[in-house]
């Protein structure tokens, strides 16, 4: 996971606000991403509306049929319909990865500040708690937590949450670091602020544009990790619908019908290309250096 | 008010003689060695903390601890031995030092066919080995040359183009191409194998099974190697001494490589590090859809067995060594970085 | 005598969002050959950009225009290649911040080496003792010894006159100096202008000093240019400067140091 300190500015909370509403209409590719997200987002919101059937109906009379009208893409090896699966699908994966990157910034943020802002020994115990949770990768997180509690679609939001925390954690004391040193800190101080206070009233709104950005990094890679997680068979089981259940049914039948494994892949791949593309031009808007 | 030694214009006192600047400061008195040691020290701690970690999860499991390190059902006897071996009659800190002692003598423990834990460990290790070392030597190859270009051509075409492609590398489920490509290659024109591995002992072959594990597992990496050595770079471009370097005349390319990209590479190797662990999980699951007996797939093989003395030996092997490659990196890192070699501390 | 730099109607212009911004308007002046000029402003003024611009070191965005003659011929006509071999060789730098202007992971021997190697093809032997007589003629102390060091180990001053021996490194004619004294102490700028003054004396280099210190253009310069909104205020002999001057803004300049 990436921690290097981006290049977004600390400029006021206003200027960014403004640059982002008037900047970010005139990119087609900002305004082409977000609509996708938030086209994905309806999808697994309204899945029961969007979805022409429910996720476990089969039809053994109609077992690996090809794309059709009435099945638009399709049915599987149980004869369900393999778009309405790809659709309650979204709803799993989605969901993991906004939970899992949620727990992540709600886990992370207020250490990274506490470490930023307090320095020294404090700083220290965080870095150390920070380098035992990166000695584990998502996966053999994972393969730990569904040794104790089984694997689920819990599990898994949990392993990549906890796995994805010290990137967010070392991104937060960076900018709580820089921050420390704003003018306005100093003066807070000096006008008998509490320490939380200036944490969370006054550090913490000028860091929302950069977790907002590490926010569209972190969904994507959820969606991804989930997926590689049920495919393992660590995360969402069978015979419930997620991308990575879907892909770990279809490699049994990649010879007979691998159209099986490429809808539900080509849905991970557009929704994690439309959240990291959309990112990519939050951050070229927020950038200082860049000139439009 | 002083006269200025040349026209004897007054003006005030700004600039005034005194002895020409003395020479270096003093160099940094933390030896290198004081560094490493630090380093170490450091790495024991995180490994020491993450064993702590496996031991209390091993505790978490629901039941009753002997079964799950490995006595089988109700038989009174077994029970009894794995009490014995793990003295699990005895306070957790006692039952703590004794596991960690036995780990530290490579004594994991049995697993549920009542082989040696360590010794299966061991024999599948190499096999991820050579598919990260090649996966991540891919990665090289590919992600940072395409970052120098796209960061030395910004905005132009090429930029462009990179950009779209490391965007189309960090979006793909690299498992999913792997399901793809054994299709189109190894099922329908049938090319490459499908899966397995040969040693190494036969080149050939083995350069057969391995070609599309790491193609696909380095490319998902070089993706991100790319994108963070074009913004490495971007940096580095800008910086002062780059300017330096241009106004004495030195070539463009020269500049590029020699200065800005050691700089670069600097953040780099951090950057590797942190993300060590992506390549880890990335080994796994492409050992599972290649079908290549390695230790990630030995971690499936066992959260499907319930294989619970396996699962504990296997989070703490790649736990250790990951403390262990990131001590590395860092060591690369202190070797790139003279700043931190002779001052033994960030700067 | 015929000049050896002559700038005629020098403008930059950059472009950003609310559209074009000039930093330097048809500025004109002349450099003779083992001259010191030099050029005061405030900061903002366009002094380092024009000076930047004689050798089209900005960046991609700045549109150059105006004529920049060195002993006649055109630097802003000229290609890459050719420019190359009058960047360091003909017109060299020092700039502003020492502390970043040198290359942190390579030592000091390195890079003055680079800049001679790639200039004279000598041989390593060659290079070293030549870095160890620029160290010397910039009055480095140890000289030797400091070709192994890296430039975080040294003091401001120390790496302001490797900067120094690096931009003479190439034997330029014209050494542009920007601001070489401002990011320094006041105990040590006295002996940058010593050297300075020196490298005149004794190697016939024609200085350009940017400034907005005139107490350093009292120390040093011969002639003296005044640069007011990218434009040129007023040009004139330093005495003649500070005796009648004529822009109402160099009478503002010269009444705020009195006022000191």
């Amino acid at each position: 996971m990436s921690a290097v300190v981006d290049a977004v500015a600390t400029s006021p909370l206003a200027y960014r606000r403004r640059l982002l509403r008037t900047r970010f209409l005139r990119r087609p590719l900002a305004v082409a991403s977000l609509v996708v997200v938030l086209l994905f987002v309806a999808a697994a919101a309204f899945a029961p509306y969007v979805a022409p059937e429910s996720a476990g109906r089969t039809d053994f009379d109609l077992l690996l049929a090809p794309p059709s009208w009435r099945h638009l893409f399709g049915t599987d090896e149980l004869g369900r319909d393999v778009f309405s699966r790809v659709v309650w699908g979204a709803r799993a994966s989605l969901q993991v990865g906004f939970l899992s990157t949620l727990l992540a910034i709600v886990i992370a943020v207020p250490i990274g500040l506490l470490a930023g802002y307090h320095g020294r020994w404090v700083d220290a115990i965080v870095a150390r708690a920070t380098d035992v949770l990166l000695a584990f990768p998502f996966v053999i997180l994972a393969v730990g937590l569904a040794a104790i509690r089984g694997p689920s679609l819990t599990t898994a939001t949990i392993a990549l949450g906890v796995a994805a925390a010290p990137g967010v954690i070392r991104i937060t004391r960076g900018e709580a670091l820089a921050l420390r040193e704003a003018e306005f800190v100093p003066a807070a101080i000096a006008s008998g602020a509490r320490d939380t206070t200036i944490l969370f009233r006054h550090l913490l709104p000028n860091m929302t544009a950069t977790l907002l950005v590490q926010a569209t990094v972190l969904i994507p890679r959820a969606i991804i990790g989930e997926a590689t997680l049920s495919f393992l068979g660590l995360g969402v089981r069978p015979p419930q619908a997620s991308w990575g259940v879907m892909l770990q049914d279809a490699q049994s039948y990649l010879t007979q019908a691998p159209r099986l494994a490429v809808y539900p892949g080509l849905a991970i791949v557009l929704a994690a290309l439309a959240f990291n593309l959309l990112g990519d031009e939050v951050r070229d808007i927020l950038d200082p250096r860049t000139a439009r | 008010m002083a006269r200025s030694a040349r026209h004897g214009i007054r003006l005030p006192l700004r600039v005034r003689r005194a002895a020409p600047a003395a020479g270096a400061t003093a160099a940094g008195p933390v030896p290198f060695l004081g560094f490493l040691l630090k380093r170490a020290v450091g790495a024991g701690s995180v490994v020491f903390a993450a064993s702590l970690l496996v031991f209390l999860g091993i505790r978490a499991i629901p039941g009753d601890p002997a079964t799950a390190l490995g006595a089988e059902g109700a038989d009174p006897a077994s029970v009894a031995a794995i009490r014995h071996a793990y003295l699990l009659d005895r306070p957790l800190p006692e039952q703590y030092a004794r596991w960690a002692w036995l780990a530290l003598q490579g004594n994991l423990g049995l697993d549920e066919r009542r082989l040696p834990v360590g010794h299966t460990i061991v024999t599948r290790l190499p096999l991820t080995l050579e598919l990260a070392a090649l996966s991540l030597l891919v990665a090289l190859v590919i992600g940072i040359p395409a970052g120098v270009l796209a960061a030395v051509r910004r905005g132009r075409a090429s930029d462009y183009l990179a950009r779209v492609a490391s965007l189309i590398g960090l979006s793909v489920p690299h498992f999913w191409l792997g399901l793809l490509l054994i299709t189109w290659f190894a099922v329908d024109l049938h090319w490459l194998p499908a899966s397995g591995y040969v040693s190494v002992r036969h080149p050939f072959g083995n350069l057969e099974h391995m070609l599309m594990p790491c193609l696909v597992l380095g490319a998902g990496f070089a993706a991100v190697l790319m994108r963070q050595t074009r913004s490495s770079m971007i940096g580095a471009l800008d910086a002062d001494y780059i300017r330096t370097a241009r106004a004495n005349g030195l070539g463009e390319w020269r500049v590029v490589v020699r200065h800005a990209l050691r700089n670069s590479l600097i953040t780099v190797a951090t950057v590797i590090g942190l993300d060590l662990g992506l390549l880890i999980s990335g080994a796994v699951v492409t050992e599972t859809v290649f079908g290549i007996a390695g230790f990630g797939r030995l971690s499936i093989d066992a959260i499907n067995a319930r294989d619970y003395p396996m699962i504990q030996g296997i989070v703490l092997v790649t736990a250790t060594a990951y403390v262990l490659l990131n001590l590395a990196v860092d060591i690369v890192y202190s070797l790139l970085d003279p700043r931190i070699r002779l001052a033994g501390a960030r700067p | 005598m015929t000049p050896l730099l002559e700038v005629r109607d020098l403008s930059v212009s950059f472009a950003n969002e609310q559209g074009t911004v000039r930093a330097v308007d048809r500025l004109s002046f002349t450099l003779a050959p083992r001259e010191v000029l030099a050029v005061v402003g405030e900061s903002g003024a366009g002094k380092t950009v024009a000076a930047l611009a004689l050798v089209r070191l900005l960046p991609r965005s700045a549109v150059i225009e105006g004529h920049v003659l060195l002993d006649g011929l055109d630097l802003l006509a000229l290609p890459a290649r050719g420019l190359r071999r009058v960047r360091g060789n003909q017109i060299a730098f020092v700039f502003q911040e020492p502390a970043t202007a040198l290359d942190p992971v390579l030592t000091v021997g390195n890079q003055i080496g680079e800049v001679l190697r790639v200039r004279r093809g000598l041989t390593r032997q060659e290079t070293r003792a030549r870095a160890v007589e620029l160290l010397r003629l910039v009055h480095v102390p140890a000289p030797g010894q400091r070709l192994g060091d890296y430039p975080h180990q040294l003091s401001g001053g120390t790496r302001q006159r490797v900067l120094i021996a690096l931009a003479l490194a190439s034997d330029p004619r014209i050494l542009i100096a920007d601001e070489p004294t401002t990011a320094l102490d006041a105990t040590v700028q006295a002996g940058i202008l010593d050297l300075l003054r020196e490298t005149r004396d004794r190697l016939g280099t024609a200085i350009v000093v940017i400034t907005h210190d005139l107490g350093v253009v009292a120390e040093i310069a011969d002639r003296v240019l005044v640069v007011h909104g990218g434009r040129a205020a007023e040009e004139a002999p330093v005495l003649d400067l500070f005796a009648r001057p004529r822009h109402p803004y160099t009478v503002a300049l010269l009444s705020a140091t009195r006022g000191l």
